[in-house]
């Protein structure tokens, strides 16, 4: 990750995507739990990873890419709402007001961006599976037809996928209450 | 729910929390490559126009401090300051010393990094039977915005270092800070900006310096 990030601070272009291929997926998650606006959010996410490069040689090596990029996203996201000057949502529908991933504390978002950053990570095609079964709403059956692969390729990938995820979130206390997000971003410095 | 096939070695439990975590929509929304070609697009256009950028790249670059170098201004200072003490003193116009220096205090200059490029900072550390004292006299460096603050860390490297303790700025007065740990085992002294309830360092350090030894 060093080496990435020395390169991401260079400005080399293949590094500059390979951040944002990374994170980006998170760095959304982070502004869509604040904004409504499609722009507003393409707007935090570019911002986010510019002034992430412009701040990259502050960075001290070693450190996790991560909590550093998301304090970021999170104060851009913050710069944004406030210069729009009004409470984010203020024109959103009452079905996004309903949606849990919308109009939130910050809370909850460390939490978001570690699950958006696990799924992220998962190879291409158990994420597909956890995504058409949890999004969708398919069976694995119905996944399996939809892939075209035996229903126990879906079976064995989402098992995968699942061990994966808890593995990935456990620091996150996620299955001790449900509340583990709190306990986290509450926890001492270092 | 979705079938439970999967959940070898998992509690229900898990499984029903990770079927919550996943069902949520967010998690699925996909990056916009149009952002992704605007963010290279401004940042090659900015390295280009920046190409000294690079040499910030250095995890101790020019602003660390030599503790050698500062004794040996540090003490004729201290000795010329203490001098003129003496002359108030005697003129019954200061009638305390708040800061007498103590022995084995140190004198560390740290410098603003590229995120405060304006700030300096001295600070004065001391080991004394209770852990560090840290004073910190600082300048050039914005109070917190509402929602941050400054912490203080004493380190052994980037990846090992103890939290000497937050200030924020947003009035006069002295900072005084303390470290459960040494100046001679944790020689690199940094400050971040941080957000309120960020779980660790956030890595934006705003005011460095090492103490290589006396």
């Amino acid at each position: 990750m060093d080496d990435l990030v020395a390169r991401f601070r260079a400005g080399e272009e293949a590094a500059v995507r390979e951040v944002h291929q990374r994170y980006a997926g998170a760095v959304r998650t982070v502004a869509r739990s604040q904004l409504s606006d499609p722009e507003l959010i393409s707007e935090v996410v570019q911002q986010t990873f510019i002034k992430a490069w412009r701040a990259a040689s502050s960075f001290e090596p070693g450190r996790e890419f991560a909590p550093w990029l998301y304090a970021i996203a999170r104060r851009t996201t913050i710069d944004v709402i406030r210069r729009e000057g009004r409470q984010a949502h203020t024109t959103v529908d009452e079905e996004q007001e309903a949606e849990p991933g919308t109009s939130e504390s910050f809370e909850h978002v460390w939490e978001r961006w570690e699950v958006r950053r696990a799924v992220d990570e998962l190879p291409a095609g158990e994420r597909e599976v956890v995504r058409l079964s949890n999004l969708e709403g398919f069976t694995h059956e119905e996944v399996a037809m939809r892939l075209g692969v035996p229903i126990g390729t879906v079976k064995s990938r989402s098992a995968r996928a699942y061990r994966r995820l808890a593995s990935s979130l456990r620091h996150l206390d996620l299955f001790a209450n449900q509340t583990g997000v709190a306990h986290v971003e509450g926890g001492e410095a270092q | 729910m979705n079938e439970h096939d999967r959940e070898d070695e998992l509690s229900e439990d898990e499984v029903r929390q990770l079927d919550a975590l996943l069902s949520n929509p967010d998690l699925w929304d996909a990056a916009d490559p149009a952002d992704e070609d605007a963010i290279v697009a401004a940042i090659l256009a900015e390295a280009a126009a920046e190409p000294e950028v690079e040499a910030a790249a250095d995890p101790v670059p020019d602003n660390v401090i030599p503790i050698a170098r500062h004794r040996r201004w540090v003490a004729p200072a201290l000795s010329a300051a203490a001098a003129v003490i003496v002359v108030l003193l005697g003129l019954g116009i200061v009638n305390a010393i708040a800061d007498r220096p103590v022995d084995g205090e140190v004198e560390l200059a740290l410098d603003g990094t590229d995120l405060a490029p304006d700030a300096t900072a001295t600070a004065r550390i001391v080991d004394l039977p209770a852990g560090s004292r840290i004073r910190l006299d600082v300048e050039g460096l914005e109070p917190a915005a509402p929602g941050t603050y400054y912490e203080v860390w004493l380190r052994q490297d980037a990846e090992i270092g103890v939290s000497a303790g937050t200030f924020h700025l947003r009035g006069d007065g002295d900072i005084e800070l303390w470290a459960g740990v040494s100046l001679n085992d944790y020689p690199l002294v940094t400050i971040t900006v941080q957000e309120e309830a960020e779980p660790v360092s956030s890595g934006r350090v705003v005011l460095k310096a090492l103490a290589t030894g006396g």
